[in-house]
């Protein structure tokens, strides 16, 4: 979903090619987010395909060659996007979670460890991209830098999950005690 | 209301939540509530109601007739069922083994009438004529016990059988003779006790008394005021041992000083709770209710205060009585409680406490509720403003305190000059504490380069104004007013020793008393006198003397003549002392130069100052009730620089005396001279060689006396001690705000001593500042009132070294040696983790 | 490398007997020139204590803590007072200021302590309130000051006078997250000029701005991450993020 938008909105600035466009997203997201070029033209693709976008030049079977510009029914969407919020979906069906809920209920996993475990991860990632943000020049890369808050808050908020769940475990424990 | 409700249980928690400012508080109030409760009942104790003066005077009786009355006048008044007991009392001579003593003696019926006035307190009291109870100091100079025997002059022999007491007076010279005595003397000695019977009327008899008719010589009937039947004709009964005004007003004063400390611990306490307060702010409760939180502290430590106050001061005072006794040399009652002031003293307190919490309470409702919940400290107003304020109150103070000294001058009345000179005072002291605030912010200016620790404690006293400035104000009061009793003292000290009037030379010695002729020369023996000589008196028979006369003498160097006046005008010089004398009296008098004039027949006269031609003068005799046409004779003036009544002024020889017909009198007088000053050895000799006559002492003129010395000494020894005490409650609960700063310091690698630094520092900015200001603030009324009747005043260098010197080096001193250093870490811990 | 602090079975506990509770087992911990250390941990799990003994406020029961060369354990609390105004800086959670003291006076303290007059103390504090960007602010009373201007003072008195160790016991915590940031990276700058830090935290976002990161659990080093030693950046793995669909 982000990609196509991403997409959309580096062409809403000017027409591009699918190269040009894949190291500006990359560039935009300050390498956090490497594109596969395959992945840039199946969304162009899906995109012309719904009227969002329109070749301008080159032959239609070479992609390298082709450059692209927005339609007005893709400016429009772009606008409509960049108005609504973005609500996640509602339950967490995400990996971790799922992961953490089984060995609950396993009882016989050492979740406290786990949980540890993932703690760790999540803590070096963090420090990965915190690495990332004391390095960026708070002026240039504002846009970097509010990425980079994005996935330090999500990551935040996971340990932030970690810790609660923990903190719930050994309550309970102490009370079987 | 809820919210009434929420407020009070909140005052409530803070008490218990911080125990020892609120026990701090509540002693505040306790103490001078204890010390006016200890007081009232004493003093109610001591003083005797009317019906105990009634029952010393008159024991059972209703009514006393003085002696005067007739036989007949009182059979008259008193018929029927009418009882009557003579009581007799005069004084005699006790004779001793080589002297003799003064004593009292009485008749009466101890189990009669006359039961109460005085206790027959061992064996039995006499039923003889031939025996004596005596009492306890009687039997002490006689060396008689019962079964012994004394000897009365006139009397003779009595057997003692009993030891009396005289309530009143436990070391009396008491000495009851049998009751028979009494109904033997004559109309003009007794006395009578009257019981009247059930239903009389006694008006009659009070008429009757003082309108004997035209016959009749009235005599005196004092009548039972204190209660009964004939109370309420006596108007005035009153209860005895009503409070003294004094211990009110001493009372009110401690009580301002601790309403002082008192304010400043609430301010602590609002402080602490600014959080809590905004909190109830902005759920919704209103600034009395806010205000309500901190009056309500005010009420319950109040209460507590008040009501323990009493308690213990009840309790104080039940531990004294015991000691009253010989204290007061009486036998006391039981204690004697007055509710009604006790409950004074008791609101008194309370109205102290809930006044301390009013100013707090006031600030707590006014502070914008953003501001409480931030817990910053409220920005100080404008420390200008304070100097305004403080200098328009001094300015007040200071015209009250000259118009009340003037009005002490013009008018008659003196309730409303001390009323104004004691509000100057009071005020110009707490005009002198507003100051305070704008000082602390002009010597903050100051602290810049000051080490940390008196940076850090000078700044910390500035910006907590609502506590430093009542301190300030507590220390300053005491101060003011002892460096005020110390001026007004010295300035006292050095107007009576500017007007002092020797009464005796230095080097004299006046054993004085009914055996100086006696002790006299026991008493030069031990002093080594140069000259020693009784003084006789010229006397007229019985009761006939001689004085001299000369209306027309002018004094040389009048004092305060009027403008213009010539000199010794309006004066003219008399002589009631004159005393027959010989060479050795002359010496002893330093007179000896006369002894030519004297021996010519002349009157030499003993004078303090130098009269103009006073050459002749005219002798006067009196008969006892008229003076004879004077005769003149040469007179000699010696200008002795004594005068006083105590030696003679005039001296006549024994020839001379005859002349007039005059006696020699008693030599109840008899001066040494020594070759020296008198020093206190010398007097303590011959008082010692006197002693052996128990009426008769030694005396000796010690220039002025300066018995305020001690007491300045003790005042400011009390107000050092009071000073250096709210100094050090100042400084604790400041400790308790500076928590987190300890921490700071401590982390940040401060010796752990440094807080004793700051607490010192903290206690001599408190001190400095509150002794500087009470020199002005004390010497200010001072000032007033002597500058009112013209004296000058005497600056008490003594009290104000006290207040600026010693006081910041004792309140320094103090906290630093009870000071305590940073705690170990482990004393923040629970704030940390 | 140096090595700046040392934990060597450092152990402490508080009472004796049956009461006797430990708030941290035998930890050893070593902290180089350069590193920021965070310490992490629920409330109780020794976070705190460990802080103390490094600052040379408390002292182990057990085992050594060396500070700069220094057994903190064996010197006399003279000298402890001593290594902590020249070598430590501490900066607490909140009420880090004399209240009666200007910014620029509560940065001259350690210095003042330490003896140095108070005119060289006063533009060392200068010079240290610049390095925390608030040059302007030296005659502000802490009252007057935000808090996260408080937090920036705090850490300019940490540091100055060149102090190389600065132990943090969550700075950040009453900071709303980009001013907490901007208390972060002094600490990470002071580390990247060859100092040292150790801050002791239970926010992960802020843990992460250290070198190394320690986990704490009821008294003892439960674990401790590094990030990746590659500074490329990786995308969110797994479910980290939940962001891709």
């Amino acid at each position: 979903m982000s990609v196509r938008y991403g997409l959309l909105a580096l062409l809403d600035e000017a027409p591009s090619h699918g190269y040009n466009l894949k190291t500006a997203f990359e560039r935009r997201t300050g390498g956090s987010w490497a594109l596969n070029i395959g992945q840039v033209y199946t969304t162009i693709q899906r995109l012309e395909r719904d009227g969002l976008v329109e070749s301008i030049a080159g032959a239609p079977g070479d992609d390298d060659r082709r450059e692209y510009r927005i339609t007005p029914t893709g400016h429009a969407q772009l606008a409509a996007w960049f108005e609504n919020p973005v609500v996640s979906e509602a339950p967490a069906r995400d990996e971790l979670t799922i992961k953490v809920l089984l060995a609950v209920a396993a009882g016989d996993i050492d979740v406290t460890a786990l949980l540890q475990r993932q703690r760790r991860a999540s803590i070096e990632q963090l420090q990965a991209y915190t690495r990332r943000k004391a390095q960026a020049d708070p002026e240039r890369d504002v846009a970097f830098l509010i990425l980079l808050d994005a996935l330090i808050f999500r990551t935040e908020a996971e340990v932030r999950w970690l810790d609660a769940s923990d903190a719930r475990i050994r309550s309970l424990k102490e009370a079987n005690r | 209301m809820s919210a009434t409700g929420a407020i009070i249980r909140l005052a409530r928690r803070d008490v218990g939540r911080s125990p020892w400012r609120s026990l701090l508080v509540a002693l505040l109030i306790l103490l001078p509530v204890m010390g006016m409760a200890w007081g009232i009942t004493i003093l109610a104790t001591v003083m005797p109601d009317a019906d105990a003066r009634d029952t010393h005077q008159m024991g059972a009786a209703d009514l006393i007739v003085e002696p005067g009355s007739s036989a007949a006048q009182r059979n008259a008044l008193f018929r029927g069922e009418t009882r009557l007991e003579p009581v007799m009392n005069s004084g005699k001579r006790l004779l001793l083994p080589g002297t003799s003593a003064n004593v009292s003696i009485t008749s009466r019926d101890l189990e009669g009438l006359a039961r109460g006035t005085f206790t027959i307190v061992g064996g039995r009291q006499p039923s003889d004529p031939g025996e004596v109870a005596i009492s306890a100091r009687v039997a002490e100079i006689t060396g008689a016990s019962i079964g012994g025997h004394v000897e009365l002059e006139g009397i003779g022999a009595l057997i003692v059988v009993g030891t009396v007491e005289d309530p009143w007076d436990l070391n009396g010279r008491l000495v009851l003779l049998d009751a028979s005595i009494a109904r033997e003397s004559s109309d003009d000695n007794a006395a009578w006790l009257v019981a009247l019977p059930e239903g009389a009327d006694p008006l009659p008899i009070l008429e009757a008394a003082s309108n004997p008719g035209p016959t009749g010589v009235p005599f005196q009937v004092n009548w039972r005021l204190g209660r009964g039947r004939l109370a309420e004709l006596g108007g005035t009964a009153g209860a005895g041992g009503a409070p003294t005004p004094v211990v009110v007003v001493m009372g009110g004063l401690v009580l301002l000083e601790s309403a002082l400390v008192a304010a400043a611990a609430f301010a602590v306490s609002i402080r602490r709770r600014q959080r809590e307060l905004g909190l109830l702010a902005a759920a919704g409760a209103e600034p009395r209710h806010l205000a309500g939180t901190v009056l309500g502290e005010g009420l319950v430590l109040g209460l507590a205060g008040a009501i323990g106050g009493v308690a213990v001061g009840l309790l104080a005072a039940a531990a004294t009585w015991p000691f009253l006794d010989e204290i007061t040399n009486r036998r006391n009652p039981p204690l004697v409680l007055e509710p009604v002031a006790l409950g004074a003293a008791a609101v008194i307190g309370l109205v102290a406490a809930l006044v301390a919490a009013a100013v707090p309470a006031w600030s707590a409702a006014r502070m914008p509720v953003l501001l409480a919940l931030s817990g910053r400290r409220p920005p100080s107003s404008g420390a200008r403003r304070y100097l305004r304020l403080g200098l328009s109150v001094v300015a007040l103070a200071t015209v009250m305190t000259i118009g009340g000294a003037t009005l002490s001058l013009t008018s008659s009345d003196s309730t409303l000059p001390v009323l104004l000179l004691a509000g100057g005072a009071m005020l110009g002291t707490l005009g002198f504490g507003a100051i305070s605030p704008w000082l602390l912010e002009r010597l903050e200016g100051l602290s810049a380069r000051m080490p940390l620790a008196g940076r850090i404690a000078l700044r910390d006293t500035a910006r907590a104004r609502s506590r430093s400035a009542p301190i300030v104000t507590a220390i300053l009061a005491s101060l003011a007013a002892t460096i005020a009793i110390g001026a007004y003292g010295a300035s006292r000290d050095a107007e009576i020793a500017a007007n002092w009037q020797p009464w005796m030379a230095p080097d004299e010695i006046l054993i004085e008393g009914p055996d100086a002729e006696r002790a006299g020369p026991n008493a030069a023996l031990a002093v080594n006198a140069v000259a020693s000589s009784a003084i006789v008196g010229a006397a007229n028979g019985e009761t006939g003397y001689a004085w001299i006369d000369a209306p027309l003498a002018r004094l040389a160097q009048p004092k305060d003549p009027p403008p213009g006046a010539p000199p010794g005008f309006g004066l003219g010089f008399s002589a009631h002392n004159v005393a027959i004398a010989d060479e050795q009296l002359l010496r002893a008098l330093h007179a000896e130069a006369a002894a030519a004039d004297l021996a010519r027949g002349a009157v030499v006269l003993l004078t303090q100052e130098a009269w103009l031609g006073l050459d002749r003068v005219s002798v006067v005799i009196n008969d006892g009730i008229v003076d004879a046409p004077g005769v003149e004779l040469p007179a000699r003036v010696v200008v002795t620089g004594v005068g006083g009544g105590n030696l003679p002024q005039a001296l006549m020889s024994a020839a001379t005396a005859t002349r007039f017909g005059l006696t020699a009198g008693i030599p109840y007088r008899f001066v040494l001279r020594l070759d020296h000053t008198v020093a206190e050895a010398d007097l303590q000799g011959a008082a010692a060689a006197s002693a052996q006559f128990p009426d008769t002492y030694a005396d000796a003129d010690r220039g002025p006396s300066r018995p305020d010395d001690l007491f300045r000494l003790l005042l400011v020894v009390a107000s050092l001690l009071f000073a250096v005490t709210v100094t050090g409650i100042a400084v604790v609960l400041g400790e308790a705000e500076s928590r987190p700063d300890q921490r700071t310091l401590l982390a940040l690698g401060a010796e752990p001593r440094l807080r004793r630094r700051i607490t010192a520092a903290r206690a001599g900015v408190l001190a400095i500042l509150a002794g500087c200001l009470a020199v002005p603030a004390g010497l200010l009324p001072v000032w007033g009132l002597l500058a009112s009747r013209g004296a000058d005043i005497v600056i008490p260098v003594f009290e104000i070294a006290a207040a600026v010197g010693m006081l910041p080096l004792l309140a320094i001193g103090a906290t630093w040696i009870l000071g305590r250093p940073i705690p170990d870490w482990s004393a923040f811990r629970s704030s940390t983790t | 490398m140096t090595t700046l602090v040392q934990l060597e079975g450092a152990t402490r506990w508080f009472g004796a007997g049956h009461t006797q509770v430990t708030a941290l087992h035998p930890t050893s911990l070593a902290v180089e020139a350069g590193e920021l250390l965070a310490v992490m941990g629920p409330s109780g799990s020794g976070k705190t204590t460990l802080l103390s003994l490094v600052g040379g406020l408390d002292k182990p029961s057990a085992g050594r803590v060396i500070v700069d060369g220094k057994d903190v354990g064996s010197l006399e609390p003279k000298n402890l007072a001593i290594l902590r105004r020249r070598t430590l800086g501490y900066v607490f959670q909140d009420l880090n200021l004399l209240a009666g003291l200007t910014a620029r006076e509560n940065v001259a303290i350690p210095l003042e302590l330490d003896g140095r007059p108070i005119g060289e103390a006063k533009s060392a504090a200068d010079a240290a309130l610049e390095s925390v960007g608030l040059a302007s602010l030296g005659d502000r009373f802490p009252d007057d000051l935000s808090g996260g201007e408080q937090q920036r003072v705090a850490i300019a008195r940490a540091l100055v006078g060149g102090r190389r160790i600065l132990l943090t016991d969550e700075p950040t915590g009453a900071l709303d997250s980009i001013t907490g940031e901007s208390v972060m990276r002094l600490l990470r700058a002071h580390c990247d000029t060859g100092g040292t830090a150790i801050l002791v935290t239970h926010d992960a976002a802020h843990a992460a701005w250290a070198d190394r990161v320690v986990f704490l659990r009821d008294g003892r080093v439960v674990d401790e991450a590094q990030p990746a030693p590659s500074h490329e950046m990786t995308a969110p793995v797994g479910a980290a993020t939940g962001s891709s669909v």
